[in-house]
This record gives C-alpha cells, sequence and structure tokens, in this order.
C-alpha cells in the first residue's frame, strides 16, 4: 500500500511539519509506503509524478488551498485539517487505507472545477510562492 | 547574529507558573526581548495573540507552542519553559508542561526555516520531549536543541 500526503498551515512553521513526521512515523508503523509533502514556508519540493502515480491514496491534512491538486486527480483522497493528522495520525492513515480499499471515499477532480476555471486562482498564481513552486514543479 | 543558536539556556524558563497561555507566553517572550530576538514585546505578541486565536496550539501529551512569524523578530528562536504546575493550551487532553515559543522573522531565509522545520519535526518524537522533560536544566535543554535539530 503506497500513500501520499500533503501537509499545511496557517503560519507554515510548525503543524505542517508536525504532521508530516506523525504520518510518516504512522505509516512506517503501519507498514505502508508514505510520501509527505510539506507545504510550509521553508518552500516546498514537488513529490515527483511517479510518486503520486504510484500512490494507492493521498491524504490532505491541510488547512490551506492544496497547491498543484490538480496533479493528484483520479486519486481516492481524505481531507483533513492538519491538527487531525498530528493528534490522530494512526486512526488518519488507518481510515485513509480502508476506505481507499472499500473505494468509500471520492477521487481527487471529481466534481471539481477545473483549477483554470477558478477565478480565484488568478491573484494567487501571480505571487513569488506559487510562482517558485510551479517553477520547481515543471523544471523551469 | 544569522549564525546565532535557535535556543540557549537564557531563553530558557525551568518549573515557569502562569495562570493562562497569555501569561505564559509573555514571559517567554520577555526573554527573548531581553536576549535582543525580539524588538516590540508587545508588536510580537499581538502577531502570536492573532494565530492562537485562529486556533489554540496545545497539543496532545502536554505541549503548547505558541508560535509566529513576526517583523518584530530578528533571528529564529525557540524559548522553551517547563512547567510542573502545566498551563492550559487548549489541548483536549489536559495542560502543557512543556511549552515552545517559536519566534521566526518575517523575512527569514530558507536556511533557518528548515531548521525549525526540523524542531517541528522532532516535536513529533516521544523520545525527544521526554529528554527536555527530564533535562537538569536551562543549559541542558538548549544543549539538547541544539544538538539534535542542528546537527
Amino acid at each position: 500500500m503506497k500513500i501520499v500526503a500533503v501537509t499545511s498551515c496557517i503560519t507554515g512553521i510548525a503543524h505542517t511539519y508536525m504532521a508530516a513526521e506523525a504520518l510518516e512515523q504512522a505509516a512506517k508503523k503501519a507498514g505502508y509506503d508514505i510520501t509527505v509533502e510539506t507545504q510550509g514556508s521553508a518552500g516546498s519540493t514537488p513529490m515527483k509524478q511517479s510518486t503520486i502515480d504510484e500512490a494507492d491514496v493521498v491524504i490532505f491534512a491541510t488547512d490551506l488551498e492544496v497547491k498543484g491538486r490538480s496533479r493528484f486527480n483520479g486519486k481516492p483522497f481524505l481531507q483533513i485539517g492538519v491538527s487531525k493528522a498530528l493528534a490522530d495520525a494512526e486512526k488518519v492513515v488507518d481510515q485513509a487505507v480502508s476506505s481507499a480499499k472499500a473505494g468509500t471515499i471520492p477521487t481527487v477532480g471529481e466534481g471539481e472545477p477545473a483549477p483554470a476555471a477558478k477565478p480565484a486562482a488568478a491573484p494567487k498564481a501571480a505571487s513569488g510562492e506559487k510562482k517558485g513552486f510551479f517553477s520547481k514543479l515543471f523544471g523551469n | 547574529m544569522s549564525n546565532q543558536a535557535l535556543t540557549t539556556e537564557d531563553i530558557v524558563i525551568i518549573d515557569l507558573v502562569a495562570e493562562t497561555k497569555e501569561d505564559a507566553t509573555r514571559q517567554l517572550a520577555v526573554k527573548l526581548t531581553n536576549d535582543g530576538r525580539v524588538t516590540d514585546l508587545d508588536g510580537f505578541l499581538a502577531d502570536v495573540r492573532a494565530r492562537e486565536e485562529q486556533m489554540a496550539t496545545g497539543l496532545p501529551g502536554g505541549i503548547g507552542i505558541p508560535h509566529a512569524r513576526s517583523s518584530h523578530v530578528t533571528v529564529p528562536s525557540v524559548a522553551v519553559a517547563t512547567s510542573s504546575a502545566g498551563v492550559d493550551f487548549g489541548a483536549h487532553d489536559g495542560p502543557a508542561n512543556l511549552i515552545f515559543l517559536i519566534a521566526a522573522p518575517d523575512g527569514a531565509d530558507d536556511k533557518h526555516l528548515h531548521i525549525l522545520a526540523a524542531l517541528a519535526r522532532k516535536l513529533v518524537h516521544e523520545d525527544f520531549k521526554q529528554s527536555l522533560r527530564d533535562a537538569s536544566g536551562a543549559a541542558q535543554i538548549a544543549e539538547i536543541i541544539t544538538r539534535e535539530v542542528q546537527a
């Protein structure tokens, strides 16, 4: 079972990283592979698309909008707040894995408007952070 | 200045006594101010309070992590307090007996933020927290954090 996760929090200096560590520990303990992308203030290095493609389930433990969310399109996902991942990491991992197996959770992109169709996305895309993120993402 | 340690014994409080999380945070922030790490005590406290109001920073297992990125911070810093009486930081399972006031400068560079991120990750590890609870004093707490996070 392969899990990918994204963590983010309001300030981007504490919970993002604590939740990532907690999810990694919980997944390891349960014998699953996990890759976590921390979308915090220390810069965000996007995980490889191949890692996402191989994943069985996605955990979004995010208090902010997931950057590059469409990278995960088609993957079953569990959306929770960052503090839940921190407080209940083992339960969160269990829940994500069991509901992905049972097919009881939605997939990313299902019934959602395409990112480009969202007017609110435009001003954010102009910010330095976002630009840096997508530059890293697309390697230019 | 840029290579200043995240925590030194001057910004650690052993057996802090505080009625409220605001009081505990202020006592730690005063340490940061006296150490030249925070330039405006009230301005910094306002930034921490703004963050705290969005969601309490108490965590299960007796931890409180008030924190902010603030223009009143000159160097990434973590002030630490132990408290045998405990201070309520809003965690559902009881008061915090280890409190970390995490202060990041507004324009902190990646290197600094990576150090803070490393500390945050450490806070998930029970053995790390226990080593801080078992520490003999402020100097040892500062030493543990420096060793574990900046190694």
